[in-house]
């Protein structure tokens, strides 16, 4: 309960600070204190809010971006995990993949969105979620590849110890915090860029074309509105994930560890 | 079990030239030597861990427990399970290896509650119950006080009658004591 007061009251007071906000800038800027179609009052955007409840096509969208930037995110990670684990294996291709990296890490996703556009539109976005979310999976992955305890190694090339019992042993208990940790960083940069790359590249039925058309339209009400879903749909993608990976996650974590978190909650 | 001809080089140092070991079955051989003159090189290379060597290993079975010179035990799994982990055909129970180290009641522990001295006796634990033909054990007692050791080393050995057994160690008079042969190797080059 006290937590939950707690929040509502973060929430209220971040409202008040945007009631502020609209009210300087009405000042300063000589607007109407009571309407400002630029930079809309709180009230006024979640009236835009619930009017976009009641239409079916933002469910479409929102849905359809959703599901779009998942299956990007699955396959950037698995790609992620299959280059890490060939590329500790073969030395060659972790220094053939190097380029790779050092371009995404280093071209803005703008100039991505504007090459991919003509080549593969209606996939651009699930590509340039694909460009943000491997490097991490895959340099996350690798360390902990790299990080393998070689002393264990040998106690299970001594001890003849099968490859399946190394995994559930060794390997994945060593892996499982690196690559949680790159899950943890990817989930809201997939969603940002991949939200982001629809609002530059629109495809139909996605939260991005409706953006873009705010954008035109100069309805920053509406522009308000999808803003706030996104938070809210982040945020509630981020409380699901951590509960998966919490659970998923349990059976490599050593008991003192996860007794240490208990006192520590 | 029979070394022939053993050469082994780090770089420009020379660790073994042209030596020669011979390892009875059935019994217990200690391995004395001072810091660095390759001890626990031998038993790698008899482990098969260390490759870069020219000569022969005559009669060396493909089951060896090796009870290395640091406990090296699983973080993630329990004391029976980093046990149980090795084998799934082993002649003994988890709990008979366990009674035997004086482990019983850590069973269900994970390594890093326990002090060193437990640590090690997991490793011999684990060695015990793989139940290689041969034996390695490199300073498995170094971290055990005298009183401990008297409790367990009877019994282990009790068990390992039948197998080659070679232990790495300082400690001249525990070699003394157990030893049915003491192989010095600080001359080597003269083995």
């Amino acid at each position: 309960m006290k937590k939950a007061l707690k929040i509502t009251f973060v929430i209220l007071f971040w409202i008040g600070i945007w009631y502020l906000a609209v009210l300087i800038y009405s000042l300063f800027k000589g607007m109407s204190l009571s309407y400002n179609p630029l930079f809309p009052y709180p009230h006024h955007v979640f009236l835009k809010l619930f009017e976009l409840f009641s239409k079916g096509s933002f469910y479409l969208s929102t849905i359809s971006s959703l599901i779009r930037i998942l299956i990007s995110t699955v396959i950037a990670v698995l790609l992620g995990i299959f280059c890490a684990v060939i590329s500790s294996r073969f030395n060659f291709l972790h220094l053939f993949i190097q380029p790779l990296l050092s371009t995404i890490k280093s071209v803005p996703v703008t100039v991505f969105v504007f090459i991919l556009y003509l080549l593969i539109f209606d996939f651009t976005s699930m590509f340039i979620t694909i460009l943000m979310v491997f490097p991490i999976v895959f340099a996350n992955v690798y360390e902990g590849i790299k990080n393998i305890d070689k002393d264990l190694l040998e106690v299970c090339q001594a001890y003849k110890i099968p490859f399946g019992k190394r995994i559930k042993s060794l390997y994945l208990p060593t892996i499982m915090p690196y690559f949680v940790s790159a899950l943890t960083s990817s989930i809201g940069l997939a969603w940002k860029a991949g939200i982001a790359a629809e609002a530059l590249c629109p495809p139909d039925n996605s939260m991005g074309l409706h953006i873009s058309l705010a954008k035109q339209n100069i309805d920053n009400e509406e522009l308000f509105a999808w803003a706030l879903t996104l938070i809210i749909i982040n945020l509630l993608f981020e409380f699901a994930f951590k509960k998966l990976v919490k659970a998923a996650f349990k059976k490599w974590v050593p008991n003192e560890v996860k007794n240490e978190n208990k006192k520590s909650n | 079990m029979k070394i022939r001809n053993l050469t082994k080089k780090f770089a420009s140092k020379i660790i073994f030239d042209n030596a020669t070991f011979e390892f009875i079955d059935g019994k217990i051989t200690y391995i004395t030597g001072k810091s660095g003159i390759g001890k626990t090189t031998l038993l790698r290379i008899i482990a098969g861990l260390d490759k870069a060597y020219t000569g022969e290993i005559l009669g060396r079975s493909d089951k060896i427990s090796y009870v290395f010179q640091e406990p090296r035990l699983f973080p993630n799994l329990t004391v029976s399970e980093n046990i149980s982990v090795t084998t799934d055909n082993s002649p003994y129970t988890v709990d008979m290896v366990l009674k035997l180290t004086e482990l019983e009641k850590e069973k269900d522990a994970l390594p890093s509650s326990l002090s060193g001295g437990m640590k090690m006796r997991i490793a011999l634990a684990r060695a015990l119950y793989y139940n290689g033909d041969v034996f390695l054990m490199d300073e498995p007692f170094s971290a055990l006080d005298d009183a401990t050791k008297e409790l367990i080393l009877p019994k282990a050995f009790e068990l390992l009658k039948d197998k080659t057994v070679i232990i790495v160690s300082h400690n001249i008079e525990e070699a003394k004591k157990y030893a049915d042969t003491i192989i010095d190797i600080n001359s080597p080059l003269n083995n």
